[in-house]
C-alpha cells in the first residue's frame, strides 16, 4: 500500500491559465497569494467640519462672502489609513515569502453603513535571476502575464499602486435660493462648479505635485454622493509604473476579424 | 519589438526575454523627470507612443446654470429654458477644458467624456478626458499637424490613432441640443383612441422637432469649425419629467489630411473559442 503525500512544491496563485502561463514563461515563480485585509469603524462626515473656502454667492449680497466649497481631509484620512494598514499586511507577507514583486493585483476599498473595508490580493512572484530590490523594497501591478510583457515592451517597469479619496462639499444652503424656484435660468452657479471639478481634480493633485517622474495609468475615478446633501466623494484607484527605456512600440497592424 | 505587430505569436523565448529585461529595468533609473497621469489603459498608452504621442493628464471642465422653478412655467418655455442652460452649461465646460488644455501645453484631448445631470433647480455639464503631447525631434513636433489651439475629441484613443493614421484629424467637440415639450394626447383624445390602433402623431413630430433642432446646432458648429465632418456622433435622447424630451448629439468634428489614405486591412480569423 502507497500513501499519497502532498506536494509540497505546489503553489497556489491567483492567476488565470493564461496569465500563469505567460508569467512562467517571462521567468516569474509564483510563491504564494499575498493579500492585506482591514475592517474598521468610521465616523460619519456629519462629525466632521470641513476646510471651507469663502466666495461670493451669485444670488446674494456681494458685499458678503459666504462660505463655498469645502474639503473634508480629516474624514477621507479614514479611507487612506485603512487602506494603509491593509498594504502594510500585504507587505509582511510578501516579506515573509521573499518575493521580489506581486502581479495580478486587486485593490478595493468599500464601506457599509459606518464599516470600512480595505482588501488588497494578488500573487508573490520570484523573478528568475533578478536580483532583489534593495531595503526590503518590492514592485507590485494589477498586471501579469502577456499584459505585464506589453508594459516592458513598452518600456516601463511597475512599481506600485495609487489610491485617493476625496470628500467635498458645497454650500447646500445656499443652493436653497434656486431650489426654491427663485432667480430665473441661465446664471452661473459657479460654487456648484467649483465642487465638481475640485472633487476629480484634488484626488489628482497630490500626485501630479508629487509624483517626482513616476507615472500613473489606467487611472479610475468614482464620483458619489455620501453622507449629507452636497456632499460628493471622488475615489481614484490606478497603476504606478517607471519609464526605463525609450523603445516606442510598432505601429500596429490593421485587422478585421472574421468571426 | 522591431517587426514584430499585434496580432503575431509572441514565443516563449520573447517572453523570456522581456522577463530579463524586467528584471534588469527595475534596476535602472528612470529615464525621464516627466511622469504622466492618465485614465488610459496600457493599451492604450502604447498605441499613443506608436503615433508618437504621449498621455499627460486628465483634465476636467464643467459648467453650471440654473433652472428657473419648471412648475411656475408653461412646458414650452421650460423646454426652451432648459436649452439654454443646458446650451451655456456646455460652452462653459468645452471653454474651460480649451483653457486648461492650452494651459499645460497640450497637442489635444481625446476621449472626451460628457456627462450632464438635470437637477430641479440646475444643470450641471462635466467634460473629462486626458491630454496628449506630440513627440519633439530636435526641436520640432513629430505629429504632423501644427494645430492654433489643442485639439478636442471624444474619440478613444484607439480611434484617434487610427483616423491619425489615415490622414484625417480631430478638431474639436461639437454639440447640437435641443428640448421640446410634446403632450401626446389630452384624456378626451385618448378615451374616444381606446379601441384603435393609431399613431400619435404628437410623439413623432416632437421627437422629429427635437433631432432637427439639435442636428441643426450641430451643423451650425460644423460650418463654424471649418470641419470636413463629423465622426462618432453619439446622441443622447431621452423623455425627461413631464412632457419634455430631449435629443443631444455629440461628436468629433474632423478635418481631411492632404495625404489621407485609406489603411491597408489584414483580414485575421480568429481561432480561439
Amino acid at each position: 500500500m502507497t500513501s499519497t503525500t502532498p506536494n509540497t512544491s505546489a503553489v497556489p496563485s491567483m492567476l488565470s491559465p493564461a496569465d500563469l502561463a505567460a508569467s512562467v514563461a517571462m521567468g516569474l515563480r509564483p510563491v504564494g497569494v499575498v493579500r492585506g485585509y482591514y475592517c474598521g469603524h468610521h465616523v460619519h462626515v456629519s462629525k466632521f467640519s470641513g476646510v471651507w473656502t469663502f466666495q461670493h454667492c451669485p444670488h446674494d449680497d456681494p458685499k458678503h462672502k459666504q462660505a463655498w466649497c469645502g474639503y473634508f481631509k480629516d474624514y477621507d484620512q479614514q479611507w487612506i489609513n485603512a487602506y494603509n494598514v491593509a498594504w502594510g499586511r500585504l507587505r509582511d507577507e510578501v516579506h515573509k515569502l521573499g518575493a521580489h514583486g506581486v502581479i495580478g493585483c486587486h485593490t478595493s476599498v468599500t464601506d457599509h453603513e459606518s464599516e470600512i473595508e480595505a482588501h488588497h490580493y494578488g500573487t508573490a512572484v520570484v523573478l528568475d535571476g533578478a536580483e532583489a530590490l534593495p531595503n526590503g523594497r518590492f514592485w507590485i501591478t494589477s498586471l501579469a502575464g502577456h499584459r505585464l510583457a506589453r508594459l516592458v515592451e513598452a518600456g516601463y517597469v511597475p512599481s506600485g499602486l495609487w489610491y485617493a479619496h476625496t470628500t467635498v462639499a458645497q454650500n447646500w444652503g445656499c443652493m436653497d435660493y434656486y431650489r426654491t424656484g427663485n432667480g430665473s435660468s441661465g446664471h452661473i452657479l459657479p460654487h456648484v462648479r467649483e465642487q465638481l471639478l475640485y472633487a476629480r481634480q484634488s484626488g489628482l493633485k497630490k500626485f501630479l505635485d508629487d509624483k517626482d517622474a513616476w507615472s500613473l495609468y489606467g487611472l479610475r475615478q468614482t464620483i458619489s454622493v455620501v453622507g449629507e446633501p452636497g456632499h460628493l466623494t471622488c475615489v481614484s484607484y490606478g497603476d504606478l509604473v517607471r519609464h526605463v527605456r525609450s523603445e516606442n512600440p510598432e505601429y500596429p497592424a490593421s485587422t478585421l476579424s472574421l468571426a | 519589438m522591431s517587426g514584430e505587430r499585434i496580432g503575431s505569436p509572441v514565443s516563449n523565448a520573447r517572453l523570456r526575454e522581456l522577463g530579463k529585461l524586467l528584471g534588469e529595468g527595475l534596476h535602472l533609473p528612470t529615464r525621464s523627470s516627466k511622469g504622466y497621469a492618465s485614465t488610459l489603459s496600457l493599451d492604450d498608452v502604447s498605441l499613443l507612443r506608436g503615433v508618437h504621442c504621449y498621455p499627460m493628464r486628465p483634465l476636467f471642465g464643467a459648467g453650471t446654470y440654473s433652472l428657473y422653478d419648471a412648475t411656475k412655467l408653461s412646458t414650452r418655455q421650460h423646454a426652451d429654458d432648459l436649452h439654454q442652460s443646458w446650451r451655456l452649461a456646455f460652452d462653459e465646460a468645452r471653454q474651460m477644458m480649451l483653457k486648461q488644455a492650452k494651459d499645460v501645453q497640450a497637442l489635444g484631448v481625446t476621449g472626451i467624456q460628457v456627462a450632464s445631470a438635470f437637477e430641479g433647480s440646475h444643470i450641471n455639464v462635466v467634460l473629462s478626458g486626458n491630454a496628449i503631447e506630440s513627440a519633439w525631434i530636435e526641436g520640432k513636433q513629430v505629429f504632423p499637424i501644427n494645430y492654433r489651439e489643442p485639439f478636442l475629441s471624444d474619440l478613444s484613443v484607439l480611434d484617434f490613432v487610427k483616423l491619425t493614421h489615415a490622414g484625417w484629424y480631430p478638431l474639436s467637440l461639437a454639440c447640437g441640443a435641443h428640448f421640446v415639450s410634446v403632450n401626446r394626447r389630452d384624456i378626451a383624445t385618448a378615451v374616444k383612441q381606446h379601441s384603435q390602433n393609431i399613431e400619435l402623431t404628437a410623439a413623432t413630430e416632437g421627437l422629429r422637432e427635437a433631432r432637427a433642432g439639435a442636428m441643426q446646432e450641430l451643423q451650425t458648429e460644423l460650418w463654424q469649425s471649418g470641419a470636413t465632418g463629423v465622426v462618432g456622433v453619439k446622441v443622447d435622447e431621452a423623455e425627461m419629467y413631464g412632457p419634455i424630451w430631449r435629443f443631444i448629439a455629440c461628436g468629433t468634428t474632423v478635418w481631411q489630411g492632404v495625404e489621407a489614405k485609406h489603411p491597408e486591412i489584414h483580414y485575421v480569423l480568429p481561432v480561439d473559442d
